[in-house]
C-alpha cells in the first residue's frame, strides 16, 4: 500500500512537469494547428540557463529560474520570429512549419552539444530532494512534492491569463480561429509572440524540474515526445486535455516501474498511444476540427 | 412544397446548428429533374451551408436529404459525389500549382478506372485509359473555353478562368446535379454574361440538372425559372422570377443591403 | 571499380529505394514522417533473421520484410491517417521508439542491443541495381497515373480531393502502405550491405535523415528526392571528419530550405527534357507549375 501511494504521488509529480510541457505545446497546436518540435529545445534552453546561472553567479534558485524562464520565453520568440513567421507569412501550409520545427529542435540540440559538451550535469543541490514522510503513509521526496506544487502554481497562473486577462481572451478567440481573430483587430504577430513566449516559459519550468530529476544533457528535449503524446491522448489543441494526458502518463510510467519493470515503462507510454488512437482517436477532449468550406 | 416524383434533390425540414447559430432552419425545397434553380439571399443567409450539407462536408442536426429518393443523410462526401452531385466552390479550390488540364483530369478519371498494377508498371489498360481521360479533359477545356491554357498553372489564371476552370472540373465528374456556389463572384458584367451563357449551355447540353447560388440578382432573374430565397437560415420564398421580384420579404431582406454587390 | 567506389554506389542506391518511399508519402501525399527508420528496421531485421535463424534465401528474406513493413505502415495508418492534423507525425514517432524498444528488449529473436552480426552479404552492384531500376520506374510510373493525381490531390486540398469524390483516408493509408514497402525492401538491401545490424542504427536521428533528405531535394518530385539523398549521401561521407557538426547541419538545412526554398532543390519539377528546356528558356514547359496567387 505504502509504495502505491507513493507511486501515485511520484507519478502525478512526473506528470504535471509533462503537463507544463504539454500545454505549451498544445497552446502552440491550437492557433498555428502545426506540432512545433522544437519545443523540447525550449526546455533544454531553460535547463541550460539554469545550470549556468546557479554555477556563474551563485546558488540562487529564484534568480536562476527567473533567468531561465524569461530566457528560454525569449528564445521560443526568436525561434518563431526567425523560422517561423517567414513561412506562416507566406503560406498556409502547416506541413512547412512541422518541417521547420524539426529543424530547429536539432540545431537547438545540437549547439548544446558543441557549445556545453554532450555530458551530463548535475544542477547543484538547490532544489531539496530529502525523502518526507506523509503521515506515515508512505514516503516520498520533498522534490516529487515541489515539482507537483510548481505545476499546480504555473498551471493555475495561465488558467488565470487565460480567463482573466484582454491577451488571454485574444488567445483564445484566435485558437477558435485565428484569421476571424485578425480581422476582429487582434495584433496576430503580437499573439503569437506572447503564445510562444507563455510556451517556452512553461517548457523552461518543466526543464528545470526534469533536469534535477534527470540530470541536464543536450538531449534532455527528447522527452517531450512524452508530452506529445500526453496531448494527443488528451486530444490535439486542447489544454484540459494536455493536463489530464499528462497525468495519466505519469501515474502509468510510475506504476508500471513500481510494480513491473522501469524498462517497460517506455513501451507502456506508447501502448497508450496507440490505444487512445485506435479506441478514441481524437483524444478525450478532442474536437472534430473541420475545415471552412 | 411536397417532394415530387420529379424531384432529383429534395430537402425536408433541414436543421442545423453551428454552436448556438442556428444556420439552416426548417429549410425544405425541392430541384426539378432537369431544373435550373436559383438560390439567393443576403451574405451570411446560409446558402453555402446547404451545399455543405448536400455534399455531406457537415452532418445535418435534423431532417432529411433526399437524392433520387435515396438518402443523403450520414453518407460520406466521396459517396456523394459518386452517386452524381458535384459542386465547385465559393473560394475557389483547384490545384493551383498542377496544370489547368491535371485539375480537370483527377476529376474525370473516376470514370476511367485501371487497376493499381497497372498504375505500377504503365501496362495494361494505362496507356489506352490515360489517353481517354485527357482527351475527355481536353474537351470539357474547350466547352469553357480553356483549352489553349491547358498547360499552364492553375493558379496563374485569372480569376474569372479560374471560376470556369472549376466548372469544367466538376463536368469532368459526369453528375446528375450540379451545386455552382456563385459561380460569377468577382467577375465583371462581360464576363458575367459570357458565364450566364455557358451554364445555360452546359445546362441544356449535359442534361444537367443546376442548383446555383447567387447573389448578382440579374443573373439569376436570367437564367432561373425557379428560384428559392432565404435569409437567417430559412427559406422567406420561391417562385418564378417575378414572383421572387415581387415578394414583399425579399424586398425586405434585401433592403438596405446593396441589392447588386458591385 | 574499388570495392569503396562500389560500397557508395551500393549505398546511394539503398537510400535512393529508401527516399523514393519516403517522397511518395511527405512529397506527394503531404504527410510528414518522423519514424520511417521503423520500417527501415523491420525490414531489416525481418530479412536478417529470415536468411539466418530460418535459412531462407535472401530474395524472398527481402521481399518478405518489405511486406512485412507494408503490412505494419497499413495498420498504422488506418487510425490515424482517418485523422487530420499532425496525430500521424506524432504516431510515427512513437511507432519508431516502440519498434525500437521491441528490438531491443527481445533478446531471443533479435539479440537485443547487441545486434545481429553475420549476414551474409548477398547485397552486390547488380542486385543493388536491379532493385533500384525496378522500384524507381514503379515510383515514376505510380506517380504519373490515376493513383498519383488522387496522392496530390490529397496532399493539395484534402476537402476538395473528398468532394471529387477521392476517399482520402483511403488513398493516405494506400501512400503509406507503398512507402512502408519502398523503406521495407531498402531496409533488408541495407543488412545485405553492412552484414551487422543493431537497434541503435534505426533511432529517430535516422528517421529524421531520411525525411531531411527528400525535403532537401523537392516536396514533390521524385527525382528531386533521389538528387538530395545523393547530395547528402555524398556530403556525409566527404565530411566524415567533422562529423559533430552533421546534425547540426541537417538541421539548419531543414529550417533554411523551408523559410527560403520550402520546394526543395528541384521544387516539383522532375529531371527530363520538360525541365531542360524551361532552363534554356524555351517555351513554357507543359505540366510545370509556377506559382499560384497566394
Amino acid at each position: 500500500m505504502g509504495t502505491f501511494i507513493q507511486q501515485i504521488i511520484n507519478g502525478l509529480s512526473l506528470g504535471s512537469v509533462y503537463a507544463l510541457i504539454a500545454v505549451g505545446y498544445s497552446l502552440v497546436y491550437s492557433i498555428l494547428l502545426f506540432s512545433n518540435f522544437a519545443h523540447g529545445g525550449f526546455l533544454v534552453i531553460g535547463g541550460y540557463i539554469c545550470y549556468y546561472t546557479l554555477n556563474l553567479m551563485g546558488a540562487n534558485i529564484w534568480l536562476a529560474g527567473f533567468a531561465a524562464l524569461i530566457g528560454a520565453g525569449f528564445c521560443a520568440v526568436l525561434t518563431e520570429r526567425l523560422a517561423y513567421k517567414p513561412i506562416r507569412e507566406r503560406t498556409s501550409v502547416t506541413l512547412y512549419l512541422l518541417i521547420a520545427s524539426m529543424g530547429m529542435s536539432i540545431v537547438i540540440e545540437n549547439l548544446f552539444v558543441i557549445i556545453a559538451g554532450g555530458r551530463f550535469r548535475a544542477l547543484p543541490p538547490v532544489i531539496p530532494t530529502a525523502p518526507v514522510d506523509l503521515f506515515g503513509l508512505a514516503t516520498t521526496s520533498a522534490f516529487d512534492l515541489l515539482s507537483l506544487a510548481a505545476a499546480v502554481v504555473f498551471l493555475g497562473g495561465l488558467q488565470l491569463f487565460l480567463t482573466r486577462t484582454k491577451w488571454g481572451l485574444a488567445i483564445r478567440a484566435a485558437a477558435y480561429d485565428l484569421r476571424v481573430a485578425g480581422l476582429m483587430g487582434v495584433n496576430v504577430g503580437r499573439l503569437i509572440s506572447i503564445v510562444f513566449f507563455v510556451a517556452g516559459l512553461l517548457a523552461a519550468v518543466g526543464g528545470i524540474f526534469l533536469s534535477v530529476r534527470y540530470t541536464l544533457y543536450p538531449q534532455l528535449g527528447a522527452i517531450t515526445i512524452k508530452a506529445f503524446v500526453a496531448a494527443v491522448i488528451g486530444g490535439l489543441g486542447s489544454l484540459p486535455g494536455a493536463v489530464v494526458g499528462s497525468l495519466i502518463l505519469g501515474l502509468a510510467e510510475m506504476l508500471t516501474a513500481g510494480f513491473l519493470s522501469s524498462q517497460l515503462r517506455d513501451l507502456v507510454v506508447f501502448s497508450l498511444l496507440v490505444i487512445t488512437l485506435i479506441v478514441r482517436p481524437s483524444g478525450l477532449f478532442g474536437k472534430d476540427i473541420k475545415e471552412k468550406v | 412544397m411536397n417532394a415530387s416524383d420529379n424531384a432529383v434533390l429534395s430537402l425536408s425540414r433541414v436543421n442545423k446548428f453551428f454552436g448556438g447559430v442556428h444556420a439552416v432552419a426548417e429549410m425544405t425545397f425541392s430541384v426539378e429533374k432537369g431544373g435550373l434553380t436559383g438560390l439567393i439571399g443576403p451574405n451570411g443567409a446560409g446558402k453555402t451551408t446547404i451545399f455543405n450539407l448536400v455534399t455531406g462536408v457537415y452532418p445535418i442536426d435534423s431532417g432529411e436529404i433526399l437524392f433520387k429518393g435515396g438518402s443523403l443523410v450520414g453518407r460520406k462526401s466521396h459517396d456523394i459525389i459518386h452517386l452524381g452531385i458535384a459542386r465547385t466552390f465559393q473560394n475557389l479550390r483547384l490545384f493551383h500549382r498542377s496544370t489547368v488540364l491535371e485539375n480537370v483530369m483527377t476529376a474525370c478519371q473516376h470514370h476511367h478506372r485501371y487497376s493499381f498494377f497497372e498504375a505500377l508498371s504503365h501496362l495494361g489498360r494505362w496507356k489506352k485509359e490515360e489517353k481517354v481521360i485527357s482527351a475527355k479533359s481536353l474537351e470539357l477545356l474547350e466547352r469553357v473555353g480553356l483549352a489553349d491554357r491547358a498547360y499552364q498553372a492553375a493558379g496563374t489564371l485569372p480569376y474569372g478562368y479560374q471560376r470556369r476552370l472549376e466548372i469544367a472540373r466538376a463536368l469532368a465528374l459526369e453528375p446528375e446535379l450540379l451545386l455552382l456556389d456563385e459561380p460569377a463572384a468577382g467577375m465583371n458584367p462581360e464576363e458575367v454574361q459570357a458565364l450566364n451563357g455557358l451554364i445555360s449551355d452546359i445546362h441544356r447540353d449535359f442534361s444537367l440538372t443546376i442548383l446555383v447560388i447567387e447573389h448578382h440578382m440579374d443573373l439569376v432573374m436570367e437564367i432561373c425559372p425557379h428560384i428559392v430565397c432565404m435569409n437567417f437560415g430559412a427559406k422567406i420564398a420561391e417562385g418564378g422570377p417575378e414572383e421572387i421580384q415581387n415578394h414583399p420579404e425579399v424586398l425586405k431582406a434585401y433592403l438596405g443591403e446593396e441589392v447588386v454587390d458591385e | 571499380m574499388s570495392n569503396y567506389t562500389e560500397g557508395i554506389l551500393i549505398l546511394l542506391m539503398i537510400n535512393g529505394i529508401a527516399a523514393m518511399g519516403v517522397s511518395l508519402l511527405t512529397g506527394f501525399t503531404g504527410i510528414f514522417t518522423l519514424g520511417h527508420a521503423a520500417y527501415l528496421a523491420i525490414g531489416s531485421y525481418t530479412t536478417a533473421i529470415l536468411t539466418l535463424d530460418y535459412g531462407l534465401h535472401w530474395l524472398p528474406a527481402v521481399l518478405l520484410g518489405g511486406t512485412l513493413a507494408m503490412i505494419i505502415g497499413y495498420l498504422v495508418g488506418l487510425p490515424t491517417l482517418k485523422l487530420m492534423g499532425d496525430y500521424y507525425a506524432i504516431a510515427s514517432i512513437g511507432l519508431a521508439e516502440s519498434i525500437r524498444l521491441i528490438i531491443e528488449n527481445w533478446q531471443s529473436v533479435t539479440n537485443g542491443a547487441r545486434g545481429i552480426p553475420g549476414i551474409d552479404t548477398f547485397t552486390t552492384l547488380p542486385t543493388t541495381a536491379l532493385f533500384f531500376v525496378v522500384m524507381a520506374y514503379g515510383a515514376f510510373c505510380l506517380i504519373n497515373s490515376r493513383i498519383g493525381r488522387a496522392f496530390k490531390a490529397c496532399r493539395d486540398d484534402h476537402v476538395a480531393a473528398s468532394l471529387l469524390g477521392f476517399n482520402t483516408p483511403r488513398y493516405r493509408v494506400l501512400s503509406l502502405s507503398i512507402s512502408a514497402f519502398y523503406v521495407g525492401i531498402a531496409g533488408g538491401l541495407y543488412a545485405g550491405f553492412i552484414s551487422f545490424i543493431q537497434p541503435v542504427m534505426f533511432d529517430m536521428l535516422k528517421s529524421t535523415e531520411m525525411t531531411s533528405v527528400v525535403v532537401f531535394g523537392g516536396l514533390g518530385s521524385m527525382s528531386g528526392a533521389l538528387l538530395g539523398t545523393t547530395i547528402i549521401t555524398l556530403v556525409t561521407e566527404l565530411f566524415r571528419p567533422i562529423s559533430q557538426y552533421r546534425m547540426l547541419i541537417y538541421g539548419l538545412v531543414l529550417v533554411l530550405v523551408m523559410v527560403f526554398r520550402p520546394e526543395g532543390l528541384l521544387g516539383r519539377h522532375e529531371v527530363g527534357p520538360a525541365l531542360f528546356r524551361q532552363l534554356i528558356g524555351r517555351h513554357p514547359a507543359p505540366q510545370r507549375e509556377e506559382r499560384g496567387p497566394h
